[in-house]
């Protein structure tokens, strides 16, 4: 398999906390990986740094043979990096087809690509999404695994190779969040995406991911198959908290 | 009695439609790129006042100065925002104060070269004369830029909602760092705002010079208008504007002829803005976005 990602040493800081610190990783083409650690232990910052949110410290990210360390967040979209969040942010007044109809006209450059086009291709999305029939439905109307859903669907209408996705189960019951995380596995299967999934369930990376990165207070403390990082005693001690990386 | 309540509903009408114009942009500008744009002064005296340049300073016909005015002003709000806006969009203070500069800097170009003695006179009047409207007399110049204003609005709606462009320029109203992963390039659309929000401005100040008294620090006239209308629809919100427009129309034209008391006019309409704030202090709007 062929390297999408490589992220090499990357540290950030706000003020005096260091919240991500010297961090590499890499991520081949079809893989699925998952990204997990306490809360604050810099997971959604080194998203931010790799999606273009955050300037970068130190250190640099490679994408598909591309430095893009300095490059503006757009383009990085345009390469076919996008995500979904934790916390749903939805466009509040417009509809779930007007969301999605956004990532079809502008996450990628497309040739003549008309503002109906872009509407019949988010119909395709929100299909796959489950939301055809919410596709009328403002954002600020949606319940909160609709959103999920049409975060799914914005994002995937990106054409993304790589999809960042934002612990897809917090605040949802157990029936929505298994609906959730078969929805991501049918995207990565229908269009091809790789995926670098940040969560908290490791019964869900233990399934879904084929490796686990670990971070914790900004460092990567572990990394490997799904299973070896379950046993892990240091990071099962992280986790209970006595841990100092 | 019945007159003056029918004169009052006309000037709501006519003075709503032209406080559209003037304040469109400003809420634009509040509403996408998120700053209180004091400089927004300068393009009424720089409308005027560079047409005027290239008319009778230069002159040339009326048309081609027009033409080169909106050009000008267009380029100049390029300037404005990769020189002050681009380069400081972290640092709000600064912005605030480069932009207030530039409104008095224009005030101050335009009183050097054009006094309020070199009467400054635009021939921009399409249909001269007046005609009766009920039993009140109106400019028909009036007329029109009342009814460019309804027309110019109702553009920007259909544009803000049915086209690309649009639609980009009110997802970043939402959200400006989701627009960005959704791959908008938002610098180029903040830069195509900052240009847009030019054109009511130019409508406004083109159709009004042959009937109101011009001077270069006309200005902070239409401003104070822009900021009270904008304040009260909820900043940067067009819906907001528009009903905003039309009830400082309402009070404008109450107080010069139900009370007629003109000058008293801004004092209603600050009062009326302060109390409709304190009821609710978010404005008229329900969102804090553009429509």
């Amino acid at each position: 398999m062929s390297e999408i990602l490589r992220v090499n040493n990357v540290s950030k800081h706000f003020g005096g906390l260091m919240a991500v610190s010297d961090v590499s990783l890499s991520i081949n083409a079809g893989e699925t990986v998952g990204l997990m650690g306490p809360n604050g232990a810099g997971k959604t910052t080194l998203v931010n740094m790799i999606t273009g949110k955050y300037d970068v410290d130190a250190g640099d990210v490679q994408f598909m043979g591309h430095d893009i360390t300095k490059m503006p967040t757009y383009q990085r979209c345009h390469l076919g990096i996008s995500r979904t969040y934790q916390i749903p942010r939805p466009f509040p007044e417009l509809t779930a087809i007007g969301s999605v109809a956004v990532s079809a006209l502008h996450g990628k450059k497309r040739q003549n690509q008309s503002f109906e086009d872009a509407l019949t291709d988010a119909t395709h999305y929100l299909e796959f999404c489950g939301l055809f029939s919410k596709r009328n439905v403002l954002g600020k109307d949606l319940t909160l695994y609709e959103l999920r859903s049409l975060e799914l669907a914005r994002a995937l209408a990106t054409t993304p190779k790589l999809l960042f996705v934002d612990e897809v189960m917090a605040g949802l019951n157990p029936g929505e969040a298994m609906k959730a995380v078969r929805l991501i596995e049918r995207a990565k299967e229908e269009f091809g995406v790789t995926i670098l999934w940040i969560e908290h369930v490791m019964a869900v990376l233990m399934k879904a991911a084929q490796r686990v990165v670990v971070l914790h207070y900004g460092k990567k403390i572990a990394e490997g198959l799904p299973q070896d990082i379950a046993n892990d005693p240091f990071v099962i001690e992280c986790y209970l908290g006595s841990c100092h990386a | 009695m019945l007159t003056t309540i029918e004169t009052t509903l006309i000037y709501t009408v006519l003075l709503g439609s032209l406080y559209l114009l003037v304040s469109l942009g400003f809420s634009l500008i509040c509403g996408v790129l998120r700053i209180f744009h004091l400089g927004y002064a300068y393009l009424f005296v720089a409308t005027i006042y560079l047409t005027w340049f290239f008319y009778h300073t230069l002159s040339l016909p009326l048309a081609v100065a027009i033409i080169l005015m909106v050009i000008l002003q267009a380029l100049i709000s390029i300037a404005i925002y990769y020189g002050i806006i681009a380069r400081y969009l972290k640092q709000e203070e600064i912005i605030i104060t480069g932009l207030l500069l530039i409104a008095l800097i224009a005030d101050q170009v335009a009183n050097r070269f054009y006094p309020i003695q070199a009467a400054v006179y635009l021939p921009t009047t399409i249909i001269p004369g007046s005609i009766a409207v009920g039993s009140t007399n109106i400019a028909i110049q009036l007329i029109i830029a009342a009814a460019l204003g309804i027309i110019v609005t109702a553009l920007f709606v259909l544009f803000f909602l049915k086209t690309k462009t649009g639609l980009a320029v009110r997802a970043i109203s939402y959200d400006l760092n989701t627009s960005k992963i959704m791959g908008i390039r938002v610098e180029q659309i903040y830069m195509f705002v900052m240009v847009l929000t030019i054109l009511p401005v130019i409508v406004a100040m083109l159709m009004i010079a042959p009937v109101w008294a011009v001077d270069p620090t006309m200005g902070w006239g239409y401003m104070y208008t822009a900021i009270l209308v904008s304040v009260m629809g909820g900043l940067g919100n067009i819906r907001g504007t528009i009903i905003a427009s039309y009830i400082i129309g309402f009070v404008h034209a109450f107080a010069s002829f139900v009370v007629a008391e003109p000058r008293l006019m801004n004092l209603a309409a600050l009062i009326v803005v302060v109390i409709m704030l304190i009821i609710r202090p978010q404005g008229i709007a329900k969102t804090e976005s553009l429509w």
